[in-house]
């Protein structure tokens, strides 16, 4: 997967022609956001992107959310862990659902002052959300010896989804000195992972330059 | 410009083929890093999560059900199979279409399956099944697994219980009374032991007196302890003295829950007690435990106590001639009398009784010097020489 995405962040950048007129050719930036859903948590990643028009941007990003678990995720964790509880003492578990994701899409940038550049944006890619659920006896990890204990973990608390994902957003790149930019943004996005799909809101700062 | 544009659609369809290409589930493998990648692994080995489904939604996890009965150990009499398995319902992620199999097996390690029950749907808070008839005195050993949402589910743990011996009990053979016979109002109902095959218990019986061939109504009931080589019971109450009366016998091995089949019923008509039946149910002892004599009572009355003899009510009399204390009457006077009071002549009544196992040395002495019946200590005379219809005394002896 993760091969998948690079190239088609390769094929854009190469196959896409310069863009010659102001504000800027291109950007490249890396972000660090907290992410909204079910769960707060934190996500970080790099983007960037290259003009193919007069305000119009490809963009690319490839970005990682520590956990975006789900409430039917936590739901049936807990439904489990209970079970396990039944036939043995001490029955703790852990429930998150990391998620990797690349994307690409447009940018649209707002004509505004030479520093400051609002945009919006949308985007689509794939994302790859591996369910980490794991169950301790005692403090023992014994994830992988739930069938000693009765238990048999299907694809909603163990595995890797990867599915479509869709994403848009906005924010304000503000130049504060020369290249260098500081961009606050805010994304939400859909993973349409099975049953239910992930929601993920992030809101954080990108630094990055304009070249 | 326009070129621009249509190269940015063309960027932007390039993406979502990349997207849809990619998209893809997939269970943690047999040496996925962690997050139930052992679990998926053993259900790979049934059947795969995720097998068959196209990515509409997950697949659910399973605890295993976990047997609540039979207890594990437990003894079961061969006499209440079938047996029925029981577990409390699998815990299921997703629920809704749970199904669960059950496995019977002579061995722990269920390598001699002796049956499987599949695709047994799921109860409310527990789940059963009825087993076949298994093979009695043997043990086994049970478990059960459950599959719904797209996973099956791993065996929970396992139970053993124990199928008692097999034991057979024969119906019990009736003695007396037997079809037609006439009986006082307390017969002793008689039974030749049942036979039975294994390693029975104790045996008992249980005797049911009913108006009606069918026994849809019980009269009376009657339990007793199996006797040697035959068992009886005597009824606790009067039995009515009109209409036709029913009565069979069942045997039961208490401890192995086994019962025979009922005896074939018989019918009988019980009379109400003659005066020899009343004054015999006072001394406890049936007038007449096996055959039982012919005709109808009616042709002889006790004498009362008074001048002309001692009187049939239950007492003590002394013997001068040898010092002796008796009981008068005893059982053998009561039968003589009773033979007397159905029509039987003295000689007739003496001759039945040692045919018909009743062994007396009674003697008659005919009119017209005496006209009594002598025994031990005792003459039975009859009043005024008449012994036909007539009143017989209770006359003790004195030589």
């Amino acid at each position: 997967m993760k091969h998948a995405i690079a190239a088609a962040l390769a094929g854009m950048a190469l196959t896409c022609p310069a863009y010659a007129q102001e504000p800027a050719k291109g950007y490249i930036e890396g972000v660090a956001q907290s992410t909204f859903g079910n769960v707060t948590s934190q996500s970080y990643g790099v983007e960037g992107g290259f003009s193919i028009a007069s305000r119009l941007q490809i963009f690319g990003e490839v970005a990682h959310a520590n956990d975006t678990a789900t409430a039917s995720l936590a739901t049936s964790a807990q439904v489990i862990a209970g079970a396990l509880s039944q036939t043995q003492s001490n029955v703790g578990y852990n429930a998150e659902q990391p998620t990797t994701f690349g994307l690409g899409g447009i940018r649209f940038l707002f004509p505004a002052s030479a520093k400051i550049e609002p945009y919006v944006r949308v985007g689509a890619g794939v994302a790859s959300v591996q369910k980490n659920v794991t169950y301790t006896v005692n403090g023992t990890d014994v994830t992988g010896n739930l069938p000693q204990y009765g238990i048999v973990l299907g694809t909603d608390l163990s595995g890797t989804e990867t599915k479509m994902m869709l994403d848009f957003g906005g924010g304000v790149s503000w130049a504060v000195w020369q290249k260098l930019v500081v961009d606050l943004q805010y994304r939400y996005g859909h993973v349409f992972t099975d049953d239910e799909g992930i929601n993920i809101s992030r809101a954080g700062i990108g630094i990055g330059i304009r070249f | 410009m326009i070129f621009r544009k249509r190269a940015a659609g063309r960027y932007s369809c390039v993406l979502f083929l990349f997207a849809a290409a990619a998209c893809s589930t997939a269970p943690a493998g047999p040496s996925g890093s962690s997050g139930g990648s052992g679990s998926s692994a053993s259900a790979s080995s049934e059947a795969a999560p995720g097998d068959g489904r196209i990515g509409i939604e997950s697949t659910g996890s399973i605890a295993a059900p976990r047997p609540v009965s039979p207890a594990t150990n437990a003894v079961i009499r061969n006499q209440d199979q079938p047996v029925v398995l029981t577990v409390s319902n699998a815990v299921v992620t997703k629920p809704g279409d749970t199904t669960y199999t059950f496995e019977v097996a002579t061995d722990i390690g269920f390598g001699s399956k002796i049956q499987t029950k599949d695709a047994v749907p799921e109860g409310a808070g527990t789940t059963a099944v009825r087993l076949d008839a298994l093979p009695a005195g043997r043990d086994y050993y049970w478990h059960a697994r459950a599959q719904g949402a797209g996973t099956t589910g791993v065996y929970g743990a396992t139970f053993k219980f124990t199928v008692g011996p097999a034991v057979t009990i024969n119906a019990p053979v009736p003695i007396a009374p037997l079809t037609n016979a006439q009986t006082g109002t307390r017969p002793a109902l008689r039974v030749v032991n049942a036979v039975r095959s294994g390693p029975a218990g104790a045996i008992t019986y249980r005797f049911e007196i009913s108006t009606v061939s069918s026994f849809a109504s019980i009269l009376m009931t009657g339990t007793n302890s199996e006797g040697v080589n035959e068992t009886g019971f005597i009824p606790t109450a009067d039995l009515p003295s009109t209409g036709l009366l029913f009565w069979r016998a069942i045997a039961f091995d208490l401890a192995n829950g086994v019962a025979s089949p009922p005896s074939a019923v018989q019918s009988f008509s019980a009379a109400r007690p003659s005066q020899a039946e009343t004054v015999a149910a006072e001394l406890g002892e049936p007038l007449w435990p096996g055959q039982v004599p012919t005709g109808t009572v009616g042709h002889a009355t006790m004498g009362e106590a008074g001048p002309f003899g001692a009187g049939w009510h239950i007492q003590t009399l002394h013997y001068a001639p040898a010092n002796v204390n008796f009981q008068s009457p005893d059982i053998e006077m009561l039968r003589i009398f009773d033979l007397l009071d159905r029509g039987f002549d003295p000689d007739g009544a003496t001759a039945w009784l040692n045919q018909h196992g009743y062994p007396t040395q009674a003697l008659w002495y005919p009119p017209p010097e005496k006209a009594v019946i002598g025994l031990r200590y005792v003459y039975i005379a009859a009043r005024g020489k008449i012994s036909v219809n007539g009143i017989w005394d209770i006359v003790v002896r004195v030589e």
